[in-house]
């Protein structure tokens, strides 16, 4: 047995009977991740804190006084703000950047008994769905095609979280998702990604990308580990003023797979012609699957599905261009070395510390929100991501959850090049439930022709992830079992 | 994308860019652009705007000043300060 491949519940099982301890879980994963640095999962690695941390839960073990996820090795997006250890957001505008406070959703992590392996990587500050808009090497997927050593991308922009999960560097992580930064990238890696409804984590000390859109969300390699992750990082947060003052029962015990009397909706719209044949397959299988163990399946429409793209494109940007003003070289971050005024280190500093699509980002957004141009984007934007909500309200009318595919196709070449329209297309599942703030999750549905992971998707309403859980056990039963990290690599 | 406006919208974003890379990023931008014109297709003229997805009724905190004592560590990720560490530094802004 490794101790790497374990589950989350089957490692506190583990740990509660004693058969190995805490130290020897934690270095398990810090041997990994030093066999597997090829794969650029992590950023900044924190081995010593790993190691205190996992003396400290061996002490709560030893007192009887485990807490919830008590010496569960673990990693953190470099997006939440950890106290004295770098958060970079991928950039090099905060590549020095050490936060004198604690993110609030890694602080639960914390008081939860997770035992912090490092801080892992992404597109930077959110933006981008391969990991490859990051100033670190793009993480890499665990997976390879069968008989084929080519790289493929572990998805984004939590790409390095997706990385870490699957290849058995870390037994969980923390992700973002503000338009399927978690599910993108669990789709590819073969694993569970949530998307949190939108207030259910604090975004308190999480670097922002566009807030009416960010949220807080996580990954694992089953859905009982994620409800477990979600239960000891959801809940009202008075540092954050659209945190959602909602109760966080006890999840992950109380998951019933049964789907008998359940009405899930199949999205027509989401029949795109870029959807590959595999995935389609795995869809209207599952659906039957459903059918079989008792749900009913009624087709519903999101007509306003194709505009959800631009809509998001065009907010998010928005957002971002607002977001981002924040880094001007003054109070902590990069500072260009050639400026000789104030506005040329504001603008140079800038141009040095952000990437290409970080930029193209922020200046479409100024334009957006400039004057002469705000109604015919921004708010246009703003009433047809109403429209796409609208679309979700009457669907969930009919329906108690939907299913659809989590991305057209399965993880494709790392060094495969996308113009920016075609690296927004890889959103499209994505963007229309982060436009209505519900929650949605993405379930691995065993490997296609070639050994790749295929994933679809369940989204339910706002706050209603119980759902989710519930469906995605249903699926994950069906479903083949999915390799353990050390049959991946 | 009209290079003089392109100029314009890098100085209100403060980010300096090279006329070399202006033709290319304009291209990039205007493609965009274009891109989200599909939105015209749809009336919505009767459609509220959707900015937030944000509970409503939020409960709110009391408005307290507090101090978290962590001068030194703020003034620590400062690229520059002055001799005796204790302000931000930037270039000269007055003669």
């Amino acid at each position: 047995m490794k101790l790497f491949d374990l589950s989350i519940s089957e490692a506190l099982q583990g740990l509660k009977k004693k058969d190995f301890s805490v130290t020897e879980l934690t270095q398990a994963h810090l041997n990994r991740m030093e066999a597997h640095r090829k794969l650029n999962a992590y950023i900044t690695e924190t081995p010593e804190r790993a190691l205190k941390d996992a003396k400290e839960s061996e002490k709560h073990y030893g007192k009887g006084t485990a807490r919830p996820l008590e010496g569960i090795p673990f990693a953190h997006k470099d997006l939440f703000c950890t106290k004295g250890i770098p958060t970079t957001a991928g950039s090099d505008i905060l590549r020095t950047f050490v936060p004198p406070y604690e993110s609030t959703v890694s602080q639960k992590f914390i008081e939860a008994g997770t035992c912090l392996l490092g801080k892992v990587n992404l597109d930077q500050f959110g933006m981008g769905a391969t990991c490859r808009n990051t100033v670190f090497e793009p993480s890499v997927n665990p997976y390879t095609r069968t008989g084929d050593p080519t790289p493929l991308v572990a998805g984004g922009s939590s790409g390095g979280s997706a990385s870490a999960v699957a290849g058995g560097l870390a037994m969980g992580a923390t992700t973002t998702d503000t338009g399927g930064s978690s599910r993108v990238p669990a789709s590819y890696c073969g694993l569970v990604g949530l998307k949190t409804s939108y207030g259910r984590l604090s975004r308190y000390g999480c670097i922002a990308y566009a807030s009416s859109f960010d949220t807080p969300s996580l990954i694992a390699r089953n859905v009982k580990d994620t409800a477990l992750l979600f239960e000891n990082s959801a809940g009202h947060d008075p540092k954050d003023s659209t945190s959602a003052p909602m109760d966080v029962p006890n999840f992950s015990n109380n998951i019933n797979p049964s789907v008998k009397g359940l009405k899930i909706g199949l999205i027509k719209e989401a029949n795109v012609p870029g959807l590959s044949a595999e995935v389609k397959e795995r869809w209207d299988h599952y659906a039957k699957q459903l059918e079989d163990a008792g749900a009913e399946i009624i087709e519903v429409s999101l007509p306003h599905l194709p505009y959800a793209l631009a809509s998001y494109y065009l907010l998010t940007m928005a957002e971002a261009s607002a977001n981002l003003a924040r880094y001007d070289g003054v109070r902590y971050g990069h500072r260009s070395k050639d400026a000789q005024d104030l506005e040329e280190m504001y603008k140079k500093s800038r141009a040095e510390g952000f990437r290409d699509e970080t930029k193209r980002r922020i200046l479409i957004g100024t334009y957006v929100l400039s004057a002469g141009y705000y109604d015919a984007y921004y708010m246009k934007a703003a009433k047809v991501r109403h429209l796409v909500a609208q679309d979700y309200q009457k669907a969930f009318e009919k329906v108690d959850a939907i299913l659809m595919p989590t991305t057209t196709n399965g993880a494709f070449d790392l060094d495969k090049e996308l113009t920016p329209l075609e690296d927004y297309a890889t959103d499209i599942y994505m963007v229309t439930a982060s436009l209505a703030g519900i929650c949605a999750m993405a379930v691995p549905v065993g490997y296609s022709q070639e050994g790749l992971p295929l994933s679809l998707q369940i989204q339910a309403k706002q706050y209603n992830e119980h759902m989710l859980f519930n469906v995605g056990q249903a699926i994950e039963t069906m479903a083949p079992p999915m390799k353990k990290p050390s049959e991946i690599l | 994308m009209d290079i003089q406006k392109l100029k314009g919208l890098a100085h209100l974003a403060r980010i300096e860019i090279s006329d070399s890379e202006l033709v290319k990023t304009g291209q990039e931008m205007q493609s965009i652009l274009n891109w989200v014109e599909q939105l015209k297709e749809l009336d919505t003229s009767n459609v509220e705007p959707l900015l937030s997805t944000a509970q409503h009724n939020l409960p709110r905190r009391e408005d307290i000043v507090k101090t978290h004592g962590q001068r030194q560590a703020v003034l620590d990720n400062a690229p520059d300060t002055d001799s005796e560490e204790h302000f931000f530094a930037v270039p000269k802004v007055v003669e």
